[in-house]
């Protein structure tokens, strides 16, 4: 099991879809707990290549797939995780991410996406160009913990605040933290507008975001 | 863009041909002065009017003569796999390291004289850094060691911490023939067929071949070595106020020089050296990277290919006091200059600061990271198909993300350049990393390739004969008040 857990870590961080599925479903096959995999193999990798990013050893194209796998990976281990959990247990906390109104600039938004997913967070990617009604909707139908807004042009940054301003309006401001993000926002900016939380990068981002929903950093 | 053969013209064809024409007259009307009693012997019985110092050069001897200079030689290392060829359209871009200053500097240890010391470092940084492919003698200059002999030991510095080729230090004929005797102990015994060193000859501009460096040329020239014949030009100074009087000035003196090479041995390699700047008026130094400066490296490149010559010149030169923005735009415009012209020999490529007072570790670091990217500029754009990339294209489609490419991942530690100095972290992580500065990076870089540093080592019993004929040589040195 252990040699599995390692080849899991090895595949994961290489970006090695085979690999790394082949390892998930042994691991499965062999009847060890979905939580130790998705801790002790996956989780560990992730983390691992993200400490590796973070001293400039990783680059991001490589951690974008590893995401990716990591995903795939996910999609094995979740089922068995659902049928083992504990019904009181705590889900993974929800992010739902978007590029507000206007704004056809996603790139950061897809780099804090994957860097959630690898961190343990769900995460709900509504896109680009998306309108405060959209939120609002998904917000309440779903009920994430966090919200996170990113605009790149100074001429969108704005709407951040009119989607800030249309989830008190739906009594929904108190029910969600609010994080944003984007090359011209400055925390004065976010502590104006009343978010939540504000982040320089993607890193920063996954940060900001286990603080938001007291999880351990 | 970066073809050798056809740097970027800035002359048109009648410019070249009045240039040209104007040398001639130069050499034949007004002459040169040659203050070497030998050498104006040698060009009287070739036919040269010899008035007193005064020479004057018909075009037709000097035109013939340039003839038997190679239009591209091999430049022998003492590791072979790292010989070079200079010039022609096969041939490297041979850089290297800056020379003369008497200062060095650093963040750590600040601005100080010049040491061996100092000069054993740099020719290790010049060695490990892997775009720079020769060294140049006199790094720095080592005052603490005496006058009389310190070429010796700089000499020694270079062939033993280095197995690249480079240039000798021979600021004069007998400090040349003690080049040319190192030389030959560490190719063990009589040097050639090809040159095992390049010689650098300035005349004393404007027109006077002095007697110290015409004796080192006589001297290289005697010895089969390669000869660098480049006028020290600074227009309104040492040239005229124009450019068009300096480069005529400058050819006639080259080509006077290269002539002079040829004559005493037919044959011997030689460059069209050119170092052509302007005088600052508001405090009478040189003045580098400026318009008139890089228009000088471009225009010398088409006449050195207009003589067949090789073509030194360009360089990371700066007037800057520190590794500033100035420094950085100066030597950014000055080795733009130098790639369009398809130079083949660059001195002073890294680690000029001050007008080349002072030896800069720090800019040394920086000057080979843009060097690099020069290089990679050269290689031009590649079409191979997995470059041109149409199965990508069609995988990662409309509103795809690229990020996410296995043809991304595949690929762009090869084909995308990301610079160890220059950073691109936000503001935020910036100013929480400290607000790092280039200079500060480039301290980090250039440590790093001192660690990367490798001693080729030199065979026990070649070292032996050097330390003897240095330390022997150091009880008569040559008397620098009575060279030749």
């Amino acid at each position: 099991m252990a040699h599995d857990l390692e080849i899991l870590q090895q595949a994961l961080i290489a970006a090695d879809p085979g690999e790394a599925l082949a390892a998930t479903e042994r691991l499965l096959a062999a009847g060890v707990a979905p939580t130790t995999i998705l801790e002790e193999g996956m989780a560990a990798a992730m983390f691992e290549l993200g400490e590796r990013w973070k001293r400039g050893e990783a680059f991001l194209p490589e951690v974008v797939a590893s995401a990716e796998v990591f995903k795939r990976c996910n999609e094995l281990v979740e089922p068995a995780l659902l049928a083992t959990r504990d019904p009181d247990a705590e889900a993974n906390a929800l992010v739902v991410l978007a590029t507000v109104k206007g704004d056809l600039h996603d790139l950061g938004k897809n780099m804090v996406a994957a860097m959630l997913r690898t961190s343990g967070f769900d995460v709900l990617d509504l896109g680009k160009d998306v309108s405060a009604d959209r939120i609002v909707e998904v917000v309440r139908e779903q009920a994430p913990q966090i919200v996170g807004l990113s605009a790149l042009l100074t001429t969108t940054v704005p709407y951040q605040e009119t989607v800030i301003r249309r989830l008190e309006d739906a009594g929904l401001r108190d029910a969600v933290k609010v994080m944003v993000g984007g090359a011209p926002v400055t925390p004065e900016w976010a502590e104006r507008i009343g978010a939540d939380g504000y982040a320089n990068n993607a890193p920063e981002a996954v940060e900001i975001a286990r603080k938001l929903v007291g999880a351990p950093q | 863009m970066f073809d050798r053969d056809r740097p970027l013209r800035v002359l048109s064809p009648e410019q070249e041909e009045l240039v040209h024409e104007q040398a001639m007259r130069i050499l034949e009307e007004i002459g040169t002065d040659v203050l070497h009693e030998r050498a104006r012997a040698l060009l009287a019985e070739a036919g040269c009017r010899v008035d007193g110092v005064r020479v004057r050069w018909d075009r037709g001897f000097v035109m013939e003569r340039i003839q038997s200079a190679p239009s591209s030689f091999t430049l022998r290392a003492r590791n072979p796999d790292r010989s070079v060829t200079v010039g022609g359209p096969g041939g490297d871009t041979v850089l290297m390291n800056v020379g003369g200053p008497p200062f060095a500097s650093d963040l750590d240890a600040g601005r100080r004289g010049g040491t061996l010391a100092d000069h054993d470092l740099l020719v290790k940084l010049t060695h490990a850094a892997p775009v720079l492919n020769c060294v140049q003698t006199g790094a720095v200059e080592a005052t603490d060691l005496p006058i009389a002999w310190r070429h010796l030991e700089m000499e020694y510095s270079t062939v033993r911490w280095s197995d690249e080729p480079y240039t000798t230090y021979g600021t004069s004929g007998p400090r040349a023939r003690d080049g040319i005797r190192i030389a030959e102990i560490v190719f063990g015994g009589s040097l050639g067929p090809d040159p095992v060193l390049m010689g650098i000859v300035n005349p004393n501009s404007p027109l006077v071949w002095d007697a110290r460096m015409t004796d080192a040329l006589l001297v290289w020239a005697e010895a089969a070595q390669a000869i660098v014949v480049t006028p020290f030009l600074l227009a309104g100074a040492t040239a005229p106020v124009s450019l068009a009087g300096g480069l005529a000035q400058q050819v006639a003196e080259c080509l006077s020089g290269v002539a002079l090479a040829q004559l005493v041995r037919p044959g011997v390699p030689c460059l069209y050296g050119s170092f052509f700047t302007v005088t600052d008026m508001r405090t009478g130094s040189p003045a580098f990277g400026t318009p008139e400066g890089v228009l000088a490296v471009l225009a010398g490149a088409q006449l050195a290919r207009r003589y067949r010559l090789p073509y030194r010149g360009g360089g990371g030169l700066a007037s800057a006091n520190a590794v500033d923005a100035q420094a950085a735009a100066e030597t950014a415009m000055m080795l733009w200059a130098t790639f369009l012209a398809g130079t083949d020999v660059v001195l002073h490529a890294a680690g000029w600061l001050e007008g080349g007072l002072t030896a800069s570790l720090e800019k040394f670091a920086l000057d080979v990271e843009l060097l690099d990217g020069f290089v990679r500029q050269r290689a031009g754009i590649s079409f191979s198909e997995e470059e041109l990339a149409f199965d990508a294209i069609a995988e990662t489609g409309p509103g795809g993300l690229w990020l996410a490419s296995p043809h991304t991942r595949a690929h762009f530690k090869e084909w995308l350049t990301m610079s160890p100095l220059f950073g691109t972290a936000d503001f935020a992580s910036w100013e929480a990393m400290g607000r790092p500065s280039a200079e500060q990076a480039a301290n980090a870089r250039w440590k790093e390739l001192l660690a990367s540093y490798e001693d080729p080592g030199i065979d026990p019993a070649i070292d032996e004969e050097l330390r003897a004929f240095i330390e022997q040589r150091k009880l008569d040195p040559p008397d620098p008040a009575e060279e030749a």
